[in-house]
């Protein structure tokens, strides 16, 4: 290739890639196919700038995928669902089918009944929240309903008039219109008895499912809406991407599965499946956006960026300002050691070192989320530490104490091993993405509360943006409750965990630790991921 | 398929969706198609995943159905549209396979190499993607013209891609 031919292909790559073709699409197809015949260093040229144009999409986030799927929130005007990455999901459709049988397998591997109903921990009790409203009116006992209120299973919404948006804890996005009734059958599923929904689906939720009396829509990567009258006969419309439906006849007999594409629509009754009266027309309504009004979730955060270190101590921020107290400490026969992270530099945890926290009120039995990316080596053995992160958190009447651990998993009696699991006391999560693979993983914890005093705390685990917490048991044996050998209250472990059994030092890297006073929602947390700033709270 | 089997495909389509992507889009040359390709190549992957054997070498199978996929869309495809004639396909596709089987050391070593980008280079690699602003639009937020940004996008992309192999060139030495 000569210095002319290099730099008509420069001309030519740069138009291809920048959609700037219109009429000359086809000479410039001609010159660069022969350009390509030509020369093998052309081809790997026009080869390097593929793979650089596919990674740039996948680092900001324009390519779905499990591992890197959010455009930060904030380049995000609401309401999201009508934004351009959505479109990211569309090629991940195939994926759907899997995602769904695998959450619907692992969902049936809880633990036995009988510890369920004395579990300390609980991954499913809560499925959802309502994030956001326009002019909402609600029946029953939804009209106490406010923004940021948990949904638990098994509740129906009543919205008589306006709009709620209803954030699945999978990451699906609702948005109702009244009057329409909703039956939230898991983080993965809804009904529609009848009424009205626009759904967002993003990457990580692929496979998320609303039925209704005359179909079930499963979603491949898309937005979609239904609208199911009273004698439940439902019209779907998809507005991007696809979804798989399932007709339900009037015996409630499955009668097939259609694939329905972008811009199409059909009619689900008991007679049939037909075409939608009018599609252009409802279509229209439909891709028009709802200003909705977001839930205002107040609520501070610490951050440990790891980049500052000095010495024996890394630095910590309060609300994005930096706090000596909250500093975080090697003990004093070992360094901090830095390494390359996933944002600037990590901490680095060598199997015999740990760092210590001091935080005022992290006991309390209050909300929190715990955000941070992790590295584990290949090569993790379960007789190694299992504990990056863990504190103390006393029960309201500060009587029972329950060690707070989180890690990965080394018990194969309790799930995979090198998955994600947050214990609390004797209570358990454990996840289903392997994580021992030296590659740097995105990890929220989300811990609530349970309503009443000695009810269970709901723990949602998060791996790269999706959800990852479904197995959720008591164990006999391991878990540690009660008095502990040394005064570990107020205090956040980092390397190691808590009580005899947690002694072994973690092994792995650790970077960009968040640890707020409230459970975020998960659109909180494809943000963190993608742009490493935590959300505003207003 | 079993389980553990099915969560493993999952694992492994997953991991493997930038190169296939930049597999699809270097054989079609084109981003809209290029999305087209990959939702259909998903949906062929998932319903022949029984036909997988696991341990054997997934990605040379993933673009075996992904090139069949993109010749498929050919067929379809209006000839004005097409990019490449078919002699050069084959060929192509032969080189692309061998170039993409190390996206993941790049994609790893990318954010380094992005941090070292100029203030202006970086604003506008994060408008062109994060943003997914056109041409015109960065021009005029940024009050430059049009060709200017696309000269700019183009040499930052390829010093990025000079960047990465040198870092890996390192790392491997």
């Amino acid at each position: 290739m000569n210095q002319d031919e290099l730099k008509e292909l420069e001309s030519l790559l740069s138009a291809l890639f920048e959609n700037e073709g219109g009429e000359r699409v086809a000479l410039q197809s001609e010159r660069l196919t022969a350009l390509l015949k030509s020369s093998a260093a052309a081809r790997a040229m026009y080869l390097d700038y593929c793979e650089m144009h596919t990674l740039l999409q996948w680092e900001h986030g324009v390519l779905g995928g499990l591992e890197k799927s959010a455009l930060p929130a904030q380049l995000m005007p609401q309401p999201r669902s009508v934004q351009r990455g959505d479109k990211r999901a569309l090629w991940l459709a195939g994926i759907a089918a899997m995602v769904l049988l695998t959450a619907g397998a692992l969902i049936g591997l809880r633990g036995p009944a009988s510890d369920e109903l004395v579990a300390d921990v609980r991954s499913d009790d809560f499925v959802a929240r309502l994030t956001g409203s326009k002019d909402a009116t609600w029946l029953g006992r939804d009209a106490a309903l406010n923004a940021g209120d948990y949904l638990e299973q098994g509740r129906r919404l009543e919205i008589q008039t306006g709009f709620a948006e209803v954030t699945f804890n999978s990451g699906a996005q609702v948005i109702l219109e009244g009057p329409t009734s909703l039956d939230l059958s898991s983080a993965w599923e809804a009904v529609l008895r009848h009424g009205t929904l626009k759904a967002n689906v993003p990457a990580e939720a692929i496979g998320f499912r609303i039925a209704s009396p005359s179909v079930e829509v499963i979603d491949l990567g898309t937005e979609f809406s239904m609208q199911t009258d009273a004698a439940g006969e439902t019209e779907v419309f998809v507005l991007k991407g696809s979804v798989q439906a399932a007709h339900t006849d009037s015996d409630r007999q499955n009668t097939g599965k259609i694939l329905l594409k972008e811009q199409e629509a059909r009619r689900f009754g008991k007679s049939g499946v037909g075409e939608v009266k009018d599609r252009e027309r409802k279509v229209a309504r439909w891709a028009k956006p709802v200003a909705l009004e977001h839930a205002v979730m107040p609520g501070g955060f610490v951050h440990w960026s790891f980049d500052e270190t000095n010495g024996r101590l890394a630095k910590a921020e309060l609300n994005g300002s930096p706090r000596e107290a909250f500093n975080a400490f090697w003990k004093s026969t070992s360094k901090t050691l830095s390494v390359e992270g996933r944002f600037k530099s990590a901490a680095h945890f060598d199997g015999e070192t740990f760092a210590r926290i001091p935080f005022p009120n992290i006991s309390n039995n209050a909300a929190r989320s715990v955000v941070f990316w992790m590295k584990l080596p290949p090569d993790s053995l379960i007789s190694e530490g299992d504990t990056v992160l863990a504190w103390v958190r006393k029960d309201r009447k500060r009587i029972a104490a329950r060690a707070v651990q989180i890690g990965w998993n080394s018990n194969p009696a309790q799930g995979s091993i090198g998955t994600l699991r947050t214990e609390i006391g004797r209570g358990f999560v454990t996840g289903s993405t392997p994580l021992r693979d030296g590659k740097w993983h995105h990890i929220a914890i989300l811990i609530v509360p349970g309503e009443k005093p000695g009810s269970p705390v709901h723990v949602s685990q998060y791996v790269d943006g999706r959800l990852d917490g479904v197995t959720s048991t008591r164990s006999r044996r391991s878990g540690e409750t009660g008095d502990f050998d040394e005064p570990a209250g107020e205090i956040v472990f980092l390397g190691r965990g808590i009580g005899e059994q947690k002694r072994e030092k973690f092994r792995g890297d650790l970077d960009e630790l968040f640890i707020f006073e409230r459970a975020l929602t998960h659109r909180d947390i494809r943000g963190m991921m993608a742009a490493n700033t935590p959300p505003r709270s207003q | 398929m079993s389980q553990d089997c099915s969560a493993e495909f999952v694992q492994l389509l997953t991991l493997n969706q930038s190169r296939l992507y930049a597999y699809v889009l270097s054989l079609v040359g084109n981003a809209t198609r290029a999305d087209d390709v990959m939702q259909e190549t998903n949906v062929v992957l998932w319903q022949k995943a029984a036909e997988f054997t696991p341990g054997t070498h997934f990605t040379a199978w993933m673009f075996r159905v992904a090139y069949l996929q993109v010749m498929a869309s050919r067929q379809r495809a209006n000839r004005e549209k097409i990019l490449f004639d078919s002699e050069l396909i084959p060929e192509l596709a032969q080189e692309a396979a061998a170039h993409f089987d190390d996206v993941e050391s790049r994609q790893r070593t990318l954010q380094a190499c992005l941090e070292k980008l100029s203030p202006r280079q970086r604003d506008i690699i994060r408008r062109r993607y994060s943003a997914g602003a056109t041409l015109q639009k960065i021009a005029a937020d940024v009050g430059h013209s049009a060709e200017a940004i696309k000269q700019l996008l183009f040499r930052t992309r390829l010093s990025l891609t000079e960047c990465v192999k040198r870092s890996l060139a390192t790392e491997g030495a």
